[in-house]
């Protein structure tokens, strides 16, 4: 019953013949501050300098490449930054329905990269994930089937299941998955049955049902392959208090609300959620624990911090000065942040000699450019994983090119066999280095 | 005017399979002339306004999309919002003819499109549900925060279609499940020996006044003796620095000053008055009860009087399970008895397994008990607290109380063993069989379930020896499937639609009327057979109706239909509005509850939530709207004193409350409301963009004035004219919903230092206002009379939304007729009983659609 796990050949002692491409997609909500996070659309080319807001990362000036230009056609929800952001999709595809997603990009890559590392991908999330922009989903990442993947939430949990310590003896272990196996065994029997007295769109509605325990089951397989290898300790982790991150935005939702819910305690609560998240990040890929990595942002935890008393939604209006400043000091802190992280992606040696930023395709932004805008979103890529040129102001010469033309530009510039994604054209081969 | 949505759908759509189903219908051409003469100058394809372009609309309607968009066109030009007002208005005749044939030929359209569409989805139970069913099934209570909240964007939590499962939660429902049934079938049903307890509170309060006075008294004479000394080191008098200085000071004049006043007080030596001691903790006396687990119920009796000459407001007991530090109050009671003739108030309380068992009671109060020395002197005429008024002279608990609930559970879980030694399997298949039958909803368990569930039990039957432990898995997994989780209902087996069968029917009734499993007495009905009659359906409806378990409908109903979220997202300032407490905020929800369980009732037509003569309140209610007489903390309705405008949803404390930022009144969200839930004309969401309106002068002014922008701009005014006249009639009410003669407005000015200063300023209020139709009104009782003029659009927005919740998907365009249709049936001024009926009696109600996918490929 137990298949013998890929990586065994490793630890045996074999040597990769190169390090894995990885992954990373951190999405910032709202978006950035009008005219002082991206740069000029007149001025493409070499990136002689960095827009105000991002000073902090002038020490990888040379490294990013901000694409422009480019949007997603059918995006037209102005509070969902997240949503649709990786996929692409076409919100009123199935007529007569009023919501429809389909994979994201992230999935797409756990597909080939997945495999042989205990999570195949690793969804992070925040508390309350809609004031800060992201819109409706569990995570950044959709199913092959277009429903919800679901993700971790807060520091703590996340650092339970990347490094979290299993106490159990191994015997008790396999038995509760065998006994977890046949729970689902019997449900699938029953959604079967049930499936076949369905009209179509109810089979529809069950095939959610269907999917999830089919990702119950690829996650528990998975987890049985990796039962009897222990996690590895993190380096220079420590372990999250469970309460970090945990009073991010109160929920808030409807048509007018977004306005309220002001506060005005101040903190670093905001910044070290993120902060810690990005270690442990570097920490779970520095063990090889996973390839793709996806972060739906607290943007609200940060906000508090400044103490400003403005909500997301209502600092991303930029309608006075006083907000605007919040965004600046949000984006500045991002900024910051990021830089740090890039720090650590560019200190780690694989034991080929390259780095984790030689193989890393990192990607900053959201499908929300900035006061709401669709248009235009901001797309901050990093790293050498998909070869594209460092150091860019790219400007698309056609404007509204597909979003999901980077993406697919990503995926194939990493060597992934994939020939299109969502409503994308085909690739831009601008971006490749020659 | 609404975004109009489905030009992209329309264009795309291939037309031949539905073409085959029903005659498409077109818009006549000549038609267009009406448009481009009155319409394109802002609508064509090049302006836009408001994000609707008139040039690219397909005249054939042949989706509910596009037939969506004409109804708008029709219900715009209708209700005369477009052109608008100070715009050329069209020839009369010509509009007349316009509007005549559109309405004709929405009718055809609304034939032709009313077989298609319409389909409800197959919904699993939301939370509500869950928990009720679980209530119901097994007697459990289930912790609502285990299970993630139902997203909904737009509309209700019983649409199917809107509400997703992961595998988190299908993980969750069997974690629940598995301890759920665990418990049952562990359950002895026998509570604890029951104990009763009655508690004295003086000596242990006198002891620590005298304490804390003595300790607070020691504490200043050092302070005097460093003041006297000439403020040298404060060590020397036996203080650790001056910051200590600060503090001894101040708790002797908040502590210590207290407690010499409490000493003062009569009947200390026979109970204890509540009052505050300590800063920021108003003072609450908590009882701790033992704690054991299972579910409980205890009584608990509290013998308290209230001073005699206390005001109105001040007679109020909130109860609380948690200690003072965070006193979450769950009830509140008006003191009736006095000092000298005290009454004993009586009440139950439920703890589940695992939470802390206290009863904690307080005066009710500000939550907020952060209010400065001088903020608290300008609320207590000059003194840092208020006299005490109420005075308890015990409280008593008895308890557990005997629970036979789960027991019953139990024994409806597990069939007797047959006689003769029934074997452990066929026991467990007997077992299994029947509680899937019930929990199912009376659909059978399909054989191939039903073996694997019998190996699960076998499974579980040799690792663990033992019946009871073993028929736990089978039945957990049973709870966690699909046909628990569903409400489904099989496809037609052939064409798209067939009736639903009468235990369907069960489910629809049961689930619309108590969002929990049709109970015996229904499935009795359904069983034999006589459900489907319409006599029997209206009879079982009211009984669904008389219950108690209505309160399912109408806080599900109520608090979706009118947006009552809002009412919980602000924390009004102690010191701004001194009336205002959490006990305010839960009688104004329970004032819209009741309103809408007196129309469930029958005792309420639609009509009177728009004009009234009539509030909803209880006693603390009563008091907060200034009106006398009212007793007890039930609600009922009650006479508006002569000169008050209460009466009606609109002036209603949570209405206005929720028409407010928690600071300020908010006439656009008044007025917005007042559109969407009493007018059913949801305006267009507020467009990207909207810069704050500010005003640069330091000269105050008031929020009617500062609105005014709202006119001067266009893309503003389109939507702003019809919502901010409404909202500024209510300018009389506070943000927290009490009168005021004048709205106190903040300004700026420079004072003899030349720094710039705010001050307060009172501003006569203007209330008076113009319909978009033109009709002019006067303040509250104005719009109301306008409002009820135009009930029949409330009522329909009424029926609509009730539509919905009972079918669980939204009513669309090709719904009118059957909206129509249920109108009809009811009286002239329908209650939300006359339409649930109406509802539950229409075919629509009584049948099981499918889209037809051919049609729609």
């Amino acid at each position: 019953m137990l298949s013998l796990p890929v990586f065994s050949s490793l630890a045996m002692g074999e040597k990769p013949a190169s390090a894995p491409k990885r992954f990373i997609f951190l999405a910032h909500g709202w978006g950035g501050t009008e005219g002082e996070f991206l740069p000029s659309l007149t001025k493409p080319g070499a990136l002689e300098a960095l827009p105000a807001n991002l000073a902090p990362l002038e020490r990888h000036r040379e490294s990013l490449t901000f694409v422009q230009n480019t949007r997603h056609k059918h995006s037209h929800e102005a509070h969902w930054g997240s949503t649709f952001w990786l996929t692409g999709a076409d919100q009123y595809a199935i007529p007569g329905r009023n919501f429809h997603n389909s994979i994201s990009a992230d999935q797409i890559i756990a597909g080939f990269l997945g495999s042989d590392t205990r999570f195949g991908s690793v969804q992070i999330g925040c508390a309350n994930p809609e004031p800060s922009g992201h819109g409706p989903g569990l995570s950044l990442a959709w199913n092959s089937a277009g429903k919800p993947v679901s993700g971790v939430n807060s520091p703590y949990a996340l650092y339970q299941k990347l490094f979290g310590v299993e106490d159990r003896p191994l015997e008790e272990q396999k038995k509760q998955f065998e006994k977890k196996q046949s729970v689902l065994d019997a449900l699938a029997v029953d959604a079967k049955e049930l499936s076949g007295q369905l009209g179509e769109t109810d089979r529809d509605k069950l095939q959610e049902y269907v999917s999830s325990v089919q990702d119950i089951e690829t996650s528990l397989s998975k987890e049985l392959e990796w039962i009897d290898v222990p996690k590895p300790r993190p380096e220079g982790v420590r372990v999250p208090p469970k309460s970090l991150g945990a009073q991010v935005g109160k929920e808030i939702r409807g048509e007018h609300n977004w306005a309220l819910n002001e506060f005005t305690s101040k903190g670093t609560e905001g910044e070290e959620e993120i902060r810690l998240t990005y270690q442990m990040i570097i920490a779970a890929m520095k063990v090889d624990s996973s390839r793709v990595f996806t972060y739906r942002q607290p943007v609200e935890g940060m906000l508090k911090d400044f103490g400003g008393g403005i909500t997301g939604h209502n600092m991303s209006h930029l309608a006075s000065e006083e907000r605007r400043e919040m965004s600046r000091l949000r984006d500045r802190k991002q900024a910051e942040l990021l830089a740090e992280l890039i720090d650590q992606l560019k200190a780690w040696k694989e034991p080929d000699g390259s780095t984790l930023f030689d193989n890393t395709t990192l990607v900053f932004g959201s499908n929300i450019q900035t006061r709401h805008n669709l248009t235009n979103c901001p797309t901050l890529v990093t790293g050498g994983g998909s070869h594209i040129r460092p150091g860019q102001n790219f400007v698309s010469q056609e404007k509204d090119t597909p979003l999901c033309n980077v993406w697919l530009t990503l995926m194939q510039g990493a060597g992934l066999d994939v020939k299109e994604h969502g409503d994308s054209t085909g690739i831009i081969g601008d971006l490749l280095m020659s | 005017m609404k975004w109009l949505p489905g030009f992209l759908v329309t264009s795309v759509l291939p037309l031949s399979a539905a073409a085959e189903s029903a005659p498409l219908v077109s818009v006549p051409q000549h038609q267009e002339n009406f448009l481009v003469a009155n319409c394109f100058e802002c609508h064509d394809f090049l302006t836009e306004e408001g994000g609707v372009n008139l040039e690219t609309l397909s005249f054939q309607i042949d989706s509910l999309e596009s037939a969506a968009t004409w109804q708008n066109i029709l219900d715009t030009v209708n209700r005369k919002e477009m052109p608008p007002p100070d715009h050329e208005q069209p020839n009369e005749e010509k509009k007349g003819e316009f509007l005549r044939e559109l309405s004709r030929t929405m009718v055809e359209a609304r034939k032709s499109l009313s077989d298609r569409g319409g389909e409800i989805t197959m919904r699993r139970l939301n939370r509500r549900e869950y928990i009720r069913t679980m209530r119901d099934l097994l007697g459990v209570s289930i912790d609502p925060s285990l299970l993630p909240a139902d997203e909904v964007t737009r509309g209700f939590d019983t649409f199917g279609a809107s509400l997703f499962l992961s595998p988190d939660q299908i993980e969750m429902y069997h974690a629940i499940a598995t301890d759920s049934i665990g418990k049952v079938i562990n359950s002895t049903g026998k509570p604890a020996a029951a104990q009763k307890r009655k508690i004295h509170f003086e000596e242990d309060v006198n002891r620590k006044v005298t304490a804390a006075y003595r300790d607070t008294a020691e504490g200043y004479g050092k302070v005097l003796a460093w003041e006297k000394q000439g403020k040298p080191n404060p060590r020397e008098v036996g203080l650790i620095d001056t910051g200590d200085v600060k503090v001894k000071r101040d708790q002797f004049h908040f502590i210590g000053l207290a407690c010499t006043n409490y000493m003062t007080l009569d009947h200390t030596e026979t109970g204890v008055w509540l009052t505050e001691f300590e800063p920021k903790a108003s003072h609450c006396l908590s009882v701790n009860l033992p704690s054991r687990n299972d579910t409980d119920r205890y009584r608990v009796r509290i013998r308290i009087g209230a001073r005699e000459d206390a005001p109105e407001s001040r007679r109020f007991l909130q109860v609380a399970t948690t200690p003072r530090q965070d006193f979450v109050p769950i009830d509140c009671f008006k003191i009736e008895g006095t000092i000298k003739d005290p009454q004993v108030l009586e009440f139950e309380l439920t703890f589940e397994e695992g939470q802390k068992r206290m009863v904690s009671i307080r005066e009710r109060g500000p939550t907020s008990q952060e209010l400065s020395a001088s903020q608290r002197r300008n609320l207590f005429g000059g003194n840092l607290l208020p006299e005490p008024t109420l005075w308890v002279d015990y409280i008593e608990w008895e308890g557990p109380l005997p629970n036979s609930e789960l027991i019953t559970k139990r024994n409806l879980l597990i069939p007797q063993r047959k006689e003769g030694g029934e074997q452990d399997r066929d026991l467990a298949k007997r077992t299994i069989q029947n509680f899937a039958q019930h929990a199912f909803r009376e659909r059978s368990i399909s054989p191939a379930f039903l073996d694997r569930l019998i190996k699960v039990f076998d499974e579980e039957r040799k690792a663990t020896g033992s019946f009871r432990e073993a028929i736990v898995a089978p039945l957990a997994i049973a709870l966690s499937s699909p046909s628990f989780l569903f409400l489904a209902e099989t496809a037609p087996s052939e064409g798209n639609s067939r009736k639903i069968d009468e235990e369907e029917l069960a489910s629809r009734l049961s689930y619309f009327l108590w969002s929990t499993q049709p109970d015996e007495a229904l499935r009795a009905k359904a069983r034999s057979g006589e459900l489907a009659k319409p006599a029997i359906v209206e009879a079982q409806v009211e009984r669904l109706l008389e219950s108690a378990n209505r309160r399912a409908l109408v806080e599900g109903f109520a608090h979706q239909w009118l947006d009552m979220k809002r009412l919980d997202f602000f924390q009004f300032s102690a010191e701004r509005f001194p009336g205002y407490d959490e006990s305010v905020r839960e009688a104004a929800r329970e004032e819209l509850y009741a309103m809408v369980e007196a129309s469930l009732k029958g005792e309420l037509p639609l009509g009177r939530f728009l004009k009234s003569g009539k509030v909803y309140v209880n006693d603390l209610l009563a008091d907060y709207y200034g009106i006398d007489g009212v007793e007890g903390g039930y609600f009922r309705p009650v006479q508006v004193p002569k000169g008050q405008s209460r009466g009606g949803l609109a002036t209603t404390a949570a209405v206005l409350m929720m028409g407010s930022d928690g600071e300020q009144t908010s006439p656009v969200e008044r007025g917005a409301w007042i559109l969407r839930h009493l007018l059913n004309d949801p305006p267009p969401p507020a467009p990207p963009n909207v810069p704050q309106l500010e005003h640069d002068t330091d000269e105050p002014i008031t929020a009617r004035q500062l609105l005014v922008q709202h006119t001067k701009e266009a893309q503003c005014a389109q939507c702003h004219r019809s919502i901010d006249p409404l909202g500024f009639a209510f300018e009389h009410y506070d943000a927290t919903g009490r009168w005021r003669e004048m709205e106190e407005v903040m300004g700026r000015k420079i004072n003899k230092n030349g720094k710039k200063v705010g001050f307060r300023k009172k501003l006569p209020i203007d209330t008076s206002g113009e319909f978009t139709d033109g009709t002019r009104f006067e303040g509250v009782p104005g719009v109301k009379d306008l409002l009820f003029e135009r009930r029949e659009q409330f009522i329909k927005g009424a029926a609509e939304h009730l539509i919905a919740y009972a079918l669980g998907r939204r009513t669309t365009f090709s719904d009118e007729q059957m909206i129509a249709d249920i109108l009809e049936e009811c009286p002239s001024e329908p209650t939300l009983r006359d339409i649930a009926i109406q509802i539950t009696l229409h075919p629509t109600f009584r049948e099981k659609r499918v889209e037809d996918l051919a049609a729609a490929e």
